[in-house]
């Protein structure tokens, strides 16, 4: 799976960066202070970020840069929230979005 | 809702090459100058082309763009440019309004700004093809793949799939090797690759097959995981895929190179002209030679007017900025002419070439159709710019570049046969042994009664195409030099596999030399020693891990 | 291609669903769009909005050209009604 990119011949060494811990569906994870959260995700080998509403079918990161809204999750109680531009906090609660929100409750 | 309002001489909306390129020039001749972007930090996509770029030695090429990147906000900071970040402009509204959302420190505010000029570089984004199951997580845009190993350096997997033959999937392709993926292969619906051989042959060295013909059917894949793999086929004529030849590749990650299409939104709610050319991507608003819109006041600047490469981008955004700084009567008309002539004619030379003919006619629809003028019109108004290419005869060049001299040695071998914007190279070489001239789209000749072989060039040519060869190496044995760019560098002594032009196996080299030095900017020599019947062959090698 | 292919990531809309609103004298994106929500997701059609004008293209056999994109509005991004509504400035 997914993995953190520590040498590289280009950008060089990854100098260690101050880790915070995240919640991810109740369970804590690590992740680098100021990174964003789609990547701590995919860095824990997660990359499942929401199960859409009417098929519920799983979804992820596709763009990357803030514009398909696909790796929205439900941050800090917030639902659709774009990960891939949103950096991690220390203690940030992190959930899979099911549909509208956690709970899948959809406005139908 | 309290909105608080502040005028400004000038707001830039898009902080990438384009945007920060107008911001400074325009600050630099005294414009109050607004530079705002929706991200974290400014530079655009700058930050993830860790790749040397091509274009004219003078500006900037052979820099990697996230170098650019750092140098364009350092100016721009110094010049006083107010850059917002994390700030999303909602809208353009009537007179020149406009609506953002700032962002200090997490606290989210409305402003409204009046501004005398706007300039808008919102860029592009990624075009996507739809295939059955490609909503799984592990199907991504190309960038976003690009965004993650070099932005936030995570890999989001380790096998990957290339669906695309453009620039971006092959550059994309191969910082994907850089970063430590496999790339499993590289696939396209056409016949040829679609974007720059150089770019091609970085990745084919590195043993990536090459799908021509093929079309992927589906991503395989269930619920939990994601991808898993994908099921691809060769193409017939009318580009329908072949049943027979269906072939499933294992892969956990699929990226979409499918081209750019320009982010026109705020460009439409300004109201701006826009017509349909698709050698520039689809919708683009129409401008004038100054990159002024439609709508009087307005700039339109970088890929959202057409996509293009960062080069180009930061042209026109100085051509925006000195007509902004000409209008606000900060410079003089004599003063704005002379530098939009110079601009104008750097980005006509960027445009030549058989990959930059059709956009160079493209850009010029844009200014016709701006004016409602005819070809002659055109020609009599806005073509003061001489056309050098004529001059030259092209097809004599190709040949020189490919005759390899066999007898001198140490000689420098370029390996560059398409007519890029890009002279790098000729300015690396103390011995003007290298020719490209005007216009810079020329293939460079190579006088090998001049080349010293000191192999000066080999880490500036941004496309990794020139070798040095030795044949007087030894008795049996001759030498080649070439660029590597991946993180696992061989020592002098090693035994390693050489490799041909398509990473194929061809024998044991033992490594003769390996060069590092902080002027190559990360790319080092490495010379090995083939026996002589290969060295015409050898260019690559490949270390076991 | 398959109608159950999806062509709006955000809405779920489906190629079949796209052609049915096409048949039922959708002309242009916005057309298709009030009919089946393909663009009215959280993306605002960034990524479904060419596959919805090649569709066009090829059922109504117009060049793109002649096809106008969906017309844009503000908020070009997704924003809160917080936000809009004064939840921070007083």
């Amino acid at each position: 799976m997914a993995k953190r990119i520590n040498k590289h011949p280009i950008l060089g060494e990854r100098k260690p960066k101050e880790e915070v811990e995240i919640v991810f569906n109740g369970k804590k994870i690590k992740a680098e202070k100021g990174e964003m959260i789609a990547a701590a995700l995919q860095a824990n080998g997660i990359r499942i970020h929401r199960y859409t509403i009417k098929n519920k079918e799983p979804r992820g990161v596709f763009c990357g840069i803030g514009q398909c809204t696909d790796c929205a999750m439900e941050v800090n109680g917030r639902p659709n929230v774009r990960t891939c531009v949103t950096p991690v906090q220390d203690g940030m609660i992190v959930n899979t979005q099911y549909g509208l929100n956690r709970n899948g409750d959809n406005i139908d | 809702m309290v909105i608080i309002l502040i005028k400004k001489e000038m707001v830039v909306i898009g902080a990438g090459p384009a945007g920060l390129s107008s911001a400074i020039e325009a600050a630099k001749e005294g414009v109050e100058v607004l530079l705002v972007d929706e991200n974290l930090k400014a530079g655009g996509q700058l930050f993830k082309q860790i790749h040397k770029f091509f274009g004219s030695s003078d500006h900037r090429a052979g820099l990697r763009g996230i170098n650019i990147g750092k140098e364009l906000i350092n100016e721009s900071r110094q010049l006083g440019v107010d850059i917002w970040l994390n700030s999303i402009v909602i809208g353009i509204f009537d007179n020149k309004q406009v609506l953002i959302k700032q962002n200090i420190d997490g606290k989210e505010n409305l402003k409204t700004v009046q501004a005398d000029k706007i300039v808008i570089a919102t860029g592009a984004s990624e075009k996507v093809i739809n295939f059955k199951n490609w909503t799984l997580p592990g199907v991504m845009g190309a960038g976003a793949a690009q965004t993650m190993i070099n932005v936030h350096r995570v890999l989001p997997g380790k096998r990957f799939l290339m669906i695309g033959t453009g620039n971006v999937g092959l550059i994309v392709s191969y910082q994907l090797l850089q970063a430590g993926a496999e790339v499993v292969g590289i696939l396209d619906a056409a016949k040829e690759v679609g974007g720059y051989n150089v770019h091609a042959t970085k990745i084919a060295r590195k043993g990536v097959p090459f799908y021509l013909n093929h079309t992927i059917i589906k991503a395989v894949g269930n619920n939990k995981e994601g991808v898993t793999g994908a099921v691809i086929a060769e193409v017939d004529n009318k580009w329908q895929p072949i049943s027979d030849t269906e072939k499933e590749l294992k892969v956990d990650v699929i990226t979409l190179a499918a081209g750019l299409k320009p982010l026109l939104e705020l460009a439409n709610m300004a109201d701006c002209k826009r017509t349909y050319i698709s050698e520039l991507g689809g919708w683009v608003p129409l401008h004038n030679e100054n990159m002024e819109s439609t709508i009087s006041g307005i700039y339109v600047i970088g890929d959202l007017t057409g996509v293009e490469e960062a080069n180009t981008a930061l042209e026109e955004g100085r051509l925006a900025g000195v007509d902004v700084a000409e209008k606000l009567g900060k410079m003089t008309t004599e003063q704005s002419k002379i530098k939009k002539k110079n601009i104008t004619q750097r980005v006509k030379n960027l445009r030549l070439g058989p990959f930059g003919e059709k956009r160079l006619k493209a850009k010029k629809r844009l200014i016709k159709e701006y004016y409602k003028i005819s070809d002659k019109e055109y020609k009599n108004n806005f073509d003061f710019v001489k056309e050098i290419k004529d001059e030259l005869d092209q097809k004599k060049m190709i040949k020189s570049a490919n005759n390899i001299d066999k007898t001198k040695s140490p000689v420098a071998v370029i390996e560059c046969n398409q007519e890029i914007p890009c002279n790098p190279c000729e300015l690396a070489c103390k011995f003007d042994a290298i020719k490209i001239g005007e216009p810079i789209t020329n293939i460079p000749i190579l006088n090998k009664e001049k080349c010293t072989g000191c192999g000066l060039c080999l880490p500036r040519c941004p496309g990794l195409a020139i070798f040095l060869v030795d044949r007087s190496y030894s008795l049996d044995k001759s030498t080649v030099a070439f660029p590597y760019e991946f993180k696992q560098i061989p020592q002098k002594g090693d035994i390693v596999d050489a490799v041909d032009r398509q990473g194929n196996y061809l024998c044991k080299a033992e490594v003769v030399k390996v060069l590092q030095s902080e002027k190559f900017d990360k790319t080092p020599i490495i010379t090995i020693s083939v026996l002589d019947k290969y060295i015409d062959d050898a260019r690559n090698i490949r270390i076991s891990d | 291609m398959n109608d159950d292919l999806i062509v709006c990531r955000c809405e779920e809309v489906t190629l079949g669903e796209i052609k049915e609103a096409i048949k039922s004298g959708a002309r242009t994106v916005t057309d298709v769009k009030r009919r089946t929500r393909a663009g009215m997701g959280l993306c605002q059609g960034k990524s479904c909005e060419i596959i919805v004008l090649r569709q066009l293209s090829i059922q109504l056999g117009l060049p793109s050209k002649e096809l106008d994109p969906a017309k844009d509005r503000p908020p070009v991004r997704p924003i809160s009604f917080g936000i809009l509504g004064d939840e921070y400035n007083d």
